[in-house]
């Protein structure tokens, strides 16, 4: 692809200008320096004990996500442009589980088809009618962002989208500020040179939104982080959120139902629980109402979140809004709920359930990017220019079988930013993801976590695909 | 019809338990054609009545003192409508179309879209479908399945009951419903009691309900099959609840801290009048 854009270095001549002193600076850093500070980011982070377990390479495969001591940088302006495109997307995708558990008139409104929302496997009947605190769903969400030229643009018109919604528990937050005090750690002088706007109040902002949307009547709520447990790869991040916020982090065996409320055991007895900042998923959360064989949740937890007595965050039900068959939809909520046009684009998707975008999707499979509508984590999706024709032909096979199950985009040309690799510094693809928290108004930390694809060529960024890590620097004005 | 009915739920425990919480949907739904004309429901510890998500009347109970038994008991008198076959309307916020998906116990397989295909035929995305090819997939599936108590346990899915054989009226209504959903045809599960002669069968039990044409309604309304007995449900049946599966709509679902070795005691008695 030569379409790429490079965040560093413009198509004509040197550094973008938000670079220019970065990449002097760059310049006079003696390589031995540079090696030593990428060991002692790594030293350091070992001795944290940040890791990240991955599924599927046999149990307790744990392994440091890559850092990486290149910074994204975003100017003030895309920022600020972005910003507002997030916050018109999550008040869009809020309203939306507010509509579709409530009056469901976006349906009504013919905009999206009803089997789409109630016959989805993330559409959860049991909130049906059931209030929550400020009508907020998903306090939490992840919006993975993209930079990428269009098949046919060029490298320079590339402009920002939206790749995914993430709404049911969106990890990573603890990368976005772990790097932040790395960098700072290793490179002071960088932080005197330039204006960087500051990440490290997010766990204030997180708590202050969970705390906003407490029961009603409940002046000073007690919050707690809801953990499946040390065995979940993101535990790391459960024990720091909860340690910055300085509230409890607990399991569900921790608490029980009784008389309308939940509680947890201390050593001063029962005492209520307010707010769950969940991190397991719905299925999980009440072994009585979901998956019977749960021993992460609490029975009866349902019945006090139904009574308005407990508030979960995110909400049961989420998915039914980041559900990559939904995503289509994304702009066409934002028109119908907020009468305005999106901010941030979505990628161009086809729908493989309708029958012209299923044969163009497997007459094109190889310029083609096809995802499973349930899959995460970029498991089960096959990059068509990445594949072998006979990986493309299994594929097919099973796009066929169910048609529904699959979307497909084009490959897109995803931006990159230099990084450092074994061979020196080389350009690696990149992505964003912006937390963005949903209380009484909409917040977020500037920039948010820049997830590197570390192999050459590679466009998935995913962490469980050895994706590594950068800090992210939104410039001040 | 009159129906009185006493229903006893006793669990004992060898080991007493620390604390129980249960979700119990015995109070008995006041549309589909009844009535209730009185109805207590007596249980130990704290409890809290809500309408579940399907218009269902769930108690949450629980108990924090230490106790080796718990007694439920479930009484009243129903009156049920004298029609068979009666046109139910939809009565929840859940839209019918949440009940066309599939749930783990319903979950298909070749033996089921066999009885789907024979009795419905091909599928043909989400839709309704007449009541006669419905009973038709009622007698097939009342042919394919021997009522047999203690055949299966309440974990069993359709697929499983369908390739033993037998099973209980839990089995033969996931069975029913496995079917319906595989051709698109929103259907559910009720829980209830049964006025029967026949000792073999508990008055406890479960049928299913798929929605159908209904020419005066113009979208659609719900019709009960009650697959155990191959007949259309009519008076001698009183719901206490629906939902997608057992596990929705099921009367009794909890669990308890402690309390090894527990006895589960049911007793039900329905007279008509």
């Amino acid at each position: 692809m030569k379409n790429i854009f490079d965040e560093m270095h413009a198509q004509k001549g040197g550094a973008r200008t938000h670079y220019a002193q970065y990449q002097e600076w760059l310049g006079q850093m003696p390589a031995a320096t540079i090696v030593q500070k990428r060991a002692e980011a790594d030293s350091a982070f070992h001795r944290y004990g940040i890791t990240f377990a991955v599924y599927g390479e046999g149990e307790g495969t744990e392994r440091l996500i890559p850092f990486d001591i290149i910074p994204r940088i975003i100017p003030a302006a895309e920022w600020d442009k972005m910003e507002r495109g997030l916050r018109q997307r999550v008040n869009a995708l809020n309203m939306f589980l507010h509509d579709v558990y409530g009056e469901q008139r976006i349906i009504q409104a013919g905009l999206i088809p009803a089997e789409q929302v109630f016959c989805n496997a993330q559409y959860r009947p049991e909130m049906q009618g059931l209030a929550v605190r400020n009508n907020i769903y998903a306090h939490i969400a992840g919006i993975d962002i993209v930079r990428a030229a269009k098949p046919g643009q060029s490298a320079e018109e590339a402009d920002y989208y939206v790749l995914e919604d993430n709404l049911r528990v969106p990890s990573g937050v603890s990368y976005m500020l772990e790097n932040r005090r790395m960098m700072m750690r290793l490179f002071p002088e960088l932080f005197g040179r330039y204006s960087v706007a500051p990440v490290e109040h997010y766990p204030d902002l997180l708590l202050d939104t969970l705390r906003q949307v407490a029961p009603a009547g409940v002046d000073d709520p007690t919050v707690v982080v809801l953990t499946p447990g040390a065995y979940n790869s993101a535990y790391f991040e459960h024990a720091f959120l909860a340690q910055q916020m300085g509230i409890e982090l607990v399991e569900g065996k921790d608490m029980f139902v009784h008389d309308e409320t939940l509680f947890m055991r201390t050593t001063q007895g029962p005492k209520r629980v307010d707010v769950i900042y969940r991190r397991i998923d719905d299925d999980f959360l009440d072994p009585l109402t979901f998956r019977a064989d749960s021993a992460l949740g609490v029975p009866g937890l349902l019945s006090v979140y139904r009574e308005g007595r407990v508030t979960l965050a995110n909400a049961v039900g989420t998915g039914v809004a980041d559900d990559k068959s939904i995503y289509p939809y994304v702009p066409d909520m934002i028109r119908f709920y907020l009468s305005e046009e999106p901010i941030i684009a979505n990628v161009p998707t086809f729908q493989c359930r309708k029958p012209d975008e299923l044969s163009y999707t497997l007459a094109n499979m190889k310029d083609l990017v096809v995802k499973e509508t349930h899959g995460a984590g970029g498991y089960g999706m096959l990059v068509g220019p990445a594949s072998t024709r006979q990986e493309i032909d299994d594929f097919k096979l099973r796009v066929q079988a169910q048609p529904d199950k699959y979307i497909a985009q084009p490959t897109l040309a995803l931006s990159a930013c230099p990084t450092f690799v074994e061979s020196g510094v080389a350009p690696r693809h990149i992505d964003l993801r912006p937390f963005v928290l949903s209380g009484k108004e909409v917040r977020m930390a500037p920039g948010g976590l820049t997830r590197v694809a570390l192999k050459a060529g590679s466009l998935v960024v995913n962490s469980s695909q050895g994706g590594g890590t950068k800090d992210t620097w939104v410039l001040g004005k | 019809m009159l129906l009185d009915i006493h229903h006893e739920t006793t669990y004992r425990y060898a080991v007493p338990a620390a604390y129980s919480m249960q979700y119990v949907r015995l109070f008995p739904r006041t549309d589909g054609g009844q009535r209730i004309l009185h109805w207590a429901i007596d249980s130990p510890g704290r409890r809290w009545r809500q309408t579940d998500a399907y218009g269902n009347q769930v108690y949450s109970m629980s108990l924090t003192e230490t106790h080796d038994e718990i007694r439920i008991l479930a009484y009243g008198q129903v009156e049920t409508s004298d029609d068979r076959g009666l046109l139910l309307p939809h009565d929840s916020s859940v839209p019918p179309l949440a009940f066309a998906l599939q749930t783990p116990l319903t979950a298909t397989g070749p033996q089921i879209e066999k009885l789907a295909g024979a009795a419905l035929g091909e599928a043909h995305g989400i839709s309704v479908s007449s009541s006669d090819s419905l009973k038709a997939l009622m007698g097939a599936v009342f042919q394919a399945v021997a009522y047999k108590k203690g055949a299966t346990d309440v974990s069993a899915t359709a697929a499983e009951a369908l390739a033993q054989g037998k099973g209980v009226c839990q089995d033969m209504a996931h069975i029913f419903i496995a079917a319906c959903r595989a051709r698109g045809i929103p259907s559910r599960y009720v829980s209830g009691y049964l006025l029967t002669e026949d000792r073999d069968h508990t008055s406890s039990h479960a049928w299913a309900e798929a929605w159908v044409a209904d020419a005066h309604r113009g979208n659609g309304a719900w019709l009960g099959f009650d697959i155990t007995n191959n007949r259309l449900a009519g008076p001698e049946l009183c719901r206490l609840a629906v939902g997608r599966d057992f596990m929705d709509a099921g009367p009794i679902r909890g669990m308890r801290l402690g309390g090894v070795d527990e006895k589960m005691h049911v007793r039900v008695a329905v007279a008509g009048q």
